[in-house]
């Protein structure tokens, strides 16, 4: 701890109430939740408030490099930050970076922390996110809500709230290209089907033939927005006696199909269809000419063998203009051989890098507490983790922003259980920076009170905006279009 | 009300609410204590302006303040009378001033609340009703005061959009997942035919004071005894017994479990698990397993079906095995189905989360229950061991359920209760609970092989320094013809004998052609044999 002299400083507070002097300079670093400290953030970003965790009473200034700053006084150890000024600040230092020095007062005198940074990256971030709202428990629910959040404020609407469908389970969204106009999701239980928003028009699809073992399932979107490419699983679920994972999620059969939104027909081939073989999260390359796609030696039977189903990354040609599928199945990273498991598979837009989710054993990665984001650089083939990106929990779903700068993923290191949604940036060396938690309003309360899981957050361009009485009506009173198979 | 008329009405108001009191606490008492155990209050801004936000939030708001305290003492059913008779004594007031209506018609404004209160019976109709119909019924009052005719109109409109956004609820003030039935609707057409009443009344020739007194009490004693009539119809016997032994199993009152259930036909597999769990609090399961008609496993555990109630159910007996992810898992799926909380189950999610050690995660269940006002204690309780993790081990109940816990790689309730039982065994051999579960288990399911398995595993271990008389009678029937194994197995002479006595008057009721079942009941019914061999 030592003086720093007396500093006076000239700003406004927030609310105009308070202008402080810093009379002192503590060694002492700032405990603040969520954790913001050397995070970088996009310049269209919502104020990343935040608490001070050990004290009520607070004053934060935020510095742009070129001086100008302005104050910020906490209630109840929140900072809530003018998004005016925040802007503002922002835009202004594009590219900079801003400091933060937290004010406690001690003894009378006003003694700041030490100060600590904030990284505005000169790329934007994409407008929305879309995320469903759950219980993190998969087996039973009451609300089910798929909501969008405005990025660049705090304001959040449902895209689709299960109450419309007299509380069914809704899930899997899906967007192509982040397209708000462009998407599908499944309801499920009551008034079962596969909602499709295209061009305007709202179908809705029975998609289980006969061929395929389930209804369609998991789904990516091909570039050019015809295909659409789901896995068909067979899952169950399980609860550990006494794990750290709580839960095991497992297929005892899944395969690969496309479906083809013009002709409604579901198609594959034998080489995603092998009964030997466990197919599933599927995702189209960023140019659409190939299918990712995670692989396991089928292991039966189901649950005595769960941990011994290791999946590889692999990929396949596909022919948009055709239909066709490659001929061959190539392995891009063999998990199995250093005893790991992939699933995720998302490749940028840009098409340079493929990031994916790397775990002990199976494919459901969100309840693994190992599971990491790992990428490969698709032009060198090197496999690295997202290490500034992770943490010692469960980093699991992600979705790359258009500009491939942005990536969104659900994590459970707030509290072990709860998914949260954080955000890294990807350099053009397809490092991760450290990744912030969703801005809220007040944080700490918001994420605190929560009592439910952001689950598969979706980068998309702008804000949906749905007709609920189509929706209500298509689900209760239309029978739906049937899915044929290709043979 | 200054006149003797006035007390008079007075008088018959306030009889009327303790009478209504009266009668609600004797019939709809776990009614009461079943609503406070569907639903979380909070004392939080966030929350307040979230439940006020929503279509008929005021409503629902009130309602949920009131619930809170429905389980304490007699608490709900005064609320709840109070609540109709305010409703009932604004709508008069409201009426006199508006219509100023006969005296003896005052009564009929009680219809509408009564009919509330009737349909309350039915635990998914919301208390928002209530609270919306005394909404309602004070803004009408407030209407009334109204002298000129612009702020008549004003306070019209008032009431009108306070009605629409404060009260009225899409689903008409029932579970959303069900079809509303037409009773929940008779109070609000009651209303509207109240209204007509008091208009229509205003043109009849003034009444004298008996007539007005005689047609009063006659108008009251009718309207009563039909609502009393309508109450009782609603309330399903099984159904509120099962409400009576769930509030005395989430308030630890296990002697009024076994006390009524000695009082009660045991005809419904949900009781007996009550029945069972009591036993078991108690320590005396296996002792008394048989003195009770058990049917099978499902006596002890009922099948897993995807309804909150019984899912709780499920959640208490497997903590009392001490199985504790799978107490965690039915306490989550009840917590989750109800849509507005479930106190008990944030409870246990709290204990078994301490007990696995996820404190993040216990920590955010305190904190809801920390915001209430009658789990706040309970909650700090549980806040003071996270904040000082050495008072988790002075905890007899977090201990036992952390040694209970498996180091095996094992999936909770997907192999079966036993194979979770047994792994809880391995592990804690002095878990009474663990062990007379898995014992019961074994006896009702008739499984000889898996007694002989069990038996054997455990004889000489800790699990089995002390064979129950009970499990003696099971091994001596597994191994009738081995006189070695039985001694070596724990069985004493004292069953040898009983056996033999058994069997010989088993041989002569049969040869005497009588129903050994009934001849052996009295002297053989809890021995395990008279379940193997008679049991029906």
């Amino acid at each position: 701890m030592h003086i720093i002299g007396m500093v006076i400083l000239s700003f406004c507070s927030s609310c105009g109430d308070r202008v402080i002097t810093v009379e002192q300079q503590l060694s002492e670093e700032a405990v603040i939740y969520p954790d913001y400290k050397g995070v970088t953030i996009p310049s269209n970003i919502a104020p990343l408030n935040f608490s001070l965790l050990d004290s009520d009473d607070a004053q934060l200034i935020i510095e742009g490099e070129d001086g100008d700053a302005f104050q910020v006084q906490s209630k109840k150890g929140l900072f809530d930050i003018p998004q005016k000024k925040w802007k503002q600040l922002l835009n202004d230092n594009n590219g900079k970076r801003i400091k933060l020095i937290i004010c406690k007062l001690l003894e009378g005198k006003w003694c700041a922390l030490t100060p600590f940074y904030i990284y505005i990256a000169q790329e934007p971030i994409d407008k929305y996110i879309a995320y469903r709202l759950i219980p993190p428990d998969y087996e039973l629910w009451s609300k089910m809500d798929i909501y969008q959040r405005n990025l660049e404020t705090f304001e959040e609407s449902a895209i689709y709230e299960n109450t419309i469908g007299d509380y069914n389970c809704a899930n899997c969204h899906s967007f192509q290209n982040g397209d708000p106009t462009h998407f599908l999701f499944h309801t499920r239980e009551t008034h079962p089907g596969t909602l499709v928003f295209k061009d305007g028009k709202l179908e809705k699809l029975n998609t289980k033939t006969d061929e395929t073992i389930s209804f369609l399932v998991y789904p990516y979107w091909h570039p050019d927005g015809r295909y659409v490419v789901f896995s068909v699983n067979s899952t169950r679920q399980a609860f550990h006696a006494n794990n750290l994972n709580r839960v095991e999620v497992y297929d005892s059969a899944s395969d690969v199909v496309v479906y083809d939104t013009e002709k409604h027909q579901v198609m594959s081939c034998d080489l995603l269809k092998a009964d030997s073989v466990f197919e599933t999260f599927p995702s189209f390359s960023a140019d659409g000419k190939s299918i990712y796609f995670c692989s396991a030696k089928a292991a039966n039977p189901m649950p005595y063998e769960y941990r011994n189903v290791h999946y590889d990354l692999c990929k396949i040609g596909f022919n948009a203009e055709t239909g066709e599928f490659g001929n061959k199945v190539d392995t891009l990273f063999h998990a199995m051989s250093i005893g790991k498991s992939v699933s995720l598979p998302r490749e940028s837009p840009n098409g340079k890098f493929m990031t994916f989710v790397l775990h002990e054993y199976g494919n459901f990665s969100i309840w693994h507490k190992d599971a990491d984001l790992y990428t490969i650089n698709l032009q060198s083939g090197e496999v690295y983790p997202f290490e500034k990106a992770n943490s010692d929990n469960v980093e699991s779903y992600h979705s790359w922003s258009r500009n491939s700068n942005w990536m969104v993923f659900s994590s459970r290191r707030d509290d072990g259980l709860y998914t949260r949604p954080y955000i890294c940036y990807v350099d053009e060396e397809g490092k991760a920076h450290k990744a912030f938690m969703l801005p809220q309003q007040n944080p700490k309360k918001y994420y605190q009170d929560l009592m439910v899981s952001y689950n598969i957050p979706e980068f998309i361009n702008d804000k949906v905006v749905v007709n609920k009485k189509a929706i209500k009506k298509m689900l209760k009173e239309e029978s739906g279009q049937s899915v044929s198979y290709k043979k | 009300m200054r006149t003797k008329t006035g007390h008079i009405v007075l008088a018959g108001i306030i009889l009327f609410t303790l009478l209504l009191w009266v009668y609600l606490q004797q019939s709809q008492l776990f009614i009461f204590h079943y609503r406070e155990q569907h639903q979380l209050f909070l004392n939080d801004f966030d929350f307040l302006k979230q439940t006020v936000y929503s279509f008929g939030g005021v409503a629902q708001l009130c309602a949920m303040f009131l619930v809170q305290f429905f389980s304490e003492g007699s608490w709900g059913a005064l609320i709840s009378a109070c609540c109709a008779s305010a409703t009932g004594v604004f709508l008069w007031l409201g009426l006199k001033r508006f219509f100023n209506p006969p005296l003896f018609i005052l009564p009929i404004s009680f219809i509408p609340p009564l009919l509330v209160v009737s349909a309350l019976a039915d635990t998914y109709y919301s208390f928002s009703a209530a609270t919306g119909m005394l909404i309602i019924s004070i803004l009408f009052y407030l209407n009334s005061l109204c002298k000129r005719n612009l702020s008549r109109c004003v306070m019209l409109i008032i009431t009108v959009i306070a009605a629409i956004f404060f009260v009225y609820q899409p689903e008409g003030f029932y579970e959303p997942l069900l079809k509303t039935p037409s009773y929940c609707t008779w109070p609000w057409i009651a209303l509207i035919i109240v209204l007509a009443i008091a208009y229509i009344t205003r043109f009849l020739p003034k009444v004298g004071k008996l007539l007005n007194a005689f047609g009063g009490i006659v108008i009251s004693i009718l309207i009563c005894l039909s609502i009393l009539h309508l109450s009782s119809k609603r309330i399903d016997p099984d159904n509120y017994k099962f409400m009576e032994l769930n509030s005395y199993v989430i308030n630890n009152e296990w002697d009024k479990v076994i006390e009524t259930c000695n009082h009660t036909t045991l005809n419904n597999i949900l009781y007996l698990n009550y029945l069972n769990l009591a036993l078991s609090h108690k320590g005396v399961l296996l002792q008394q397993l048989f003195y009770y008609p058990q049917r099978d496993v499902s006596s002890l555990l009922c099948e897993y079906q995807k309804i909150p109630d019984i899912i709780q159910l499920q959640s208490f007996v497997y903590y009392q095995m001490s199985d504790v992810a799978a107490a965690q898992n039915m306490a989550f799926s009840t917590s989750v189905c109800n849509r507005l909380g479930s106190p008990s189950a944030l409870q246990m999610l709290v204990k078994t989360n301490i007990a696995f050690g996820a404190y993040e995660v216990a920590e955010k269940y305190i904190a809801q229950l920390e915001k209430t006002w009658k789990y706040n204690d309970w909650a700090e309780h549980y806040r003071a061991m996270i904040d000082d993790k050495s008072l988790i081990e002075q905890d007899k109940e977090i201990v036992n359920l952390r040694k209970s816990l498996t180091d095996k790689d094992h999936f909770a309730i997907a192999f079966g209760v036993v194979a979770d039982l047994d792994y809880i065994l391995e592990v804690n051999p002095n878990n009474k609970a663990a062990f007379d579960y898995i014992v019961s288990y074994l006896l009702l399911s008739k499984d000889n092989a898996s007694i002989r398995y069990f038996v054997e595993k455990y004889a000489g271990t800790p699990v089995l320094s002390q064979v129950p008389e009970v499990l003696q009678e099971a091994i001596y029937s597994i191994a009738e013809q081995e006189p070695d194994y039985l001694k070596s197995h724990g069985v004493s002479e004292e069953v040898f004998k009983k056996y033999d006595d058994f069997y010989n008057k088993y041989i002569q009721s049969r040869n005497a052609r009588r129903n050994p079942a009934v001849d052996l009941r009295r002297e053989f019914g809890h021995t395990y044999w008279y379940y193997l061999m008679l049991n029906k």
